[in-house]
């Protein structure tokens, strides 16, 4: 196959938004199947997605949105798309602006393309709580994992062919928006940031809530810490099945 | 070392094994999870037998009363016990959650 791409969406009760999302990806990028991945929503989203044309498949939400994206990982390795893209299912980010960075910077060799938020003039702004502690995860990726990014939980990512395929192979591995930017950048795959303008949430819930918050931010602070390359590489030749 | 505290070292480490290897045989227990708890009865019986090495050990580690030193090595065994049960579990959570990936793939839906 050649020049086809996969958009993974991690849904849970969003009827009420993932059917524009859908007609915005089939208007700007027309090339691109869509799977929504779905953590067995009470309400329609399963059926407005297939009325749609996306695939659906369902993970139980108790693996939560790293179990979701990690079977699309999977899905996208094994039928051979040239790139995945994985996006908010709320409508976040807006699939023109994806349909932009598809058309400009996918030509270099790229293998991570990541969209901030924080690179030019967003209309959706957060919380002060959640700038700051978005802002602390990213110091900590710079002086323990020495990456430079902007907007470390962005959930527009792309990645290429080579990046989905080992990750893919490693069966250990657990997605976070987090702990994906320090493993690629170990791994030696090249990590570009762009701007990407995001709109707010229109409607259905946020998963963010301060006690989520907080659980969130200690998970990536304690994954950070202990995956510290002090001596030597953690996920060096630790891929195998 | 009194020899009641001997025998009932030595009794306490027929029992372990009898009972894991009861549950081996019964397949309630897989021979990989066994080997902790039948190391650890086999302690038991060597502490029971031979008590010089448990007199050895208690001066080694400064403790005066030497039966002391039967309760610091069976802690040393149960939190090894535990340990090898943690590692076994993550290798299960790591199963299982490639199952369900793999699984939520094969029942794809499509119109």
């Amino acid at each position: 196959m050649g020049n086809k791409y996969l958009v993974v969406l991690a849904s849970l009760n969003e009827e009420l938004a993932i059917g524009n999302v859908l007609a915005d990806i089939k208007k700007y990028i027309p090339d691109a199947d869509v799977l929504v991945v779905d953590g067995y929503s009470k309400d329609k989203t399963v059926e407005v997605s297939l009325d749609h044309g996306a695939k659906v498949i369902q993970v139980d939400k108790a693996y939560g949105i790293a179990g979701a994206v990690e079977a699309g990982i999977l899905y996208a390795s094994q039928h051979n798309y040239s790139h995945l893209i994985r996006l908010d299912a709320d409508g976040q980010h807006p699939p023109e602006e994806i349909a932009k960075i598809l058309n400009s910077n996918l030509a270099n060799n790229v293998d991570f393309v990541l969209g901030s938020r924080y690179l030019g003039d967003a209309d959706y702004s957060e919380s002060l709580l959640r700038k700051i502690s978005i802002s602390s995860i990213c110091l900590l990726l710079k002086v323990l994992h020495k990456v430079n990014v902007t907007d470390c939980t962005s959930g527009c990512h792309i990645y290429s062919k080579n990046l989905v395929d080992y990750f893919a192979k490693d069966s250990a591995f657990e997605y976070s928006e987090v702990r994906i930017i320090w493993m690629a950048h170990e791994a030696g795959f090249k990590i570009q940031e762009t701007f990407i303008n995001m709109a707010p949430r229109l409607t259905g819930e946020s998963s963010f809530t301060p006690l989520n918050a907080a659980n969130y931010m200690f998970k990536n602070i304690l994954d950070l810490v202990l995956s510290m390359p002090v001596f030597f590489k953690i996920n060096k030749g630790k891929n195998s099945k | 070392m009194s020899l009641r505290a001997r025998i009932i070292c030595f009794l306490l480490g027929l029992l372990i094994i009898a009972l894991i290897s009861f549950f081996v045989r019964r397949r309630r227990i897989y021979t990989v999870h066994a080997i902790t708890w039948l190391s650890l009865g086999v302690l038991f019986l060597i502490m029971g037998i031979f008590p010089i090495f448990i007199e050895y050990l208690a001066q080694l580690l400064g403790i005066y009363f030497v039966p002391t030193a039967i309760i610091v090595v069976t802690l040393g065994g149960l939190i090894f016990t535990v340990l090898h049960l943690t590692i076994i579990a993550s290798e299960q959570h790591k199963k299982i959650r490639s199952f369900e990936k793999e699984i939520s793939i094969l029942k794809i839906r499509d119109k």
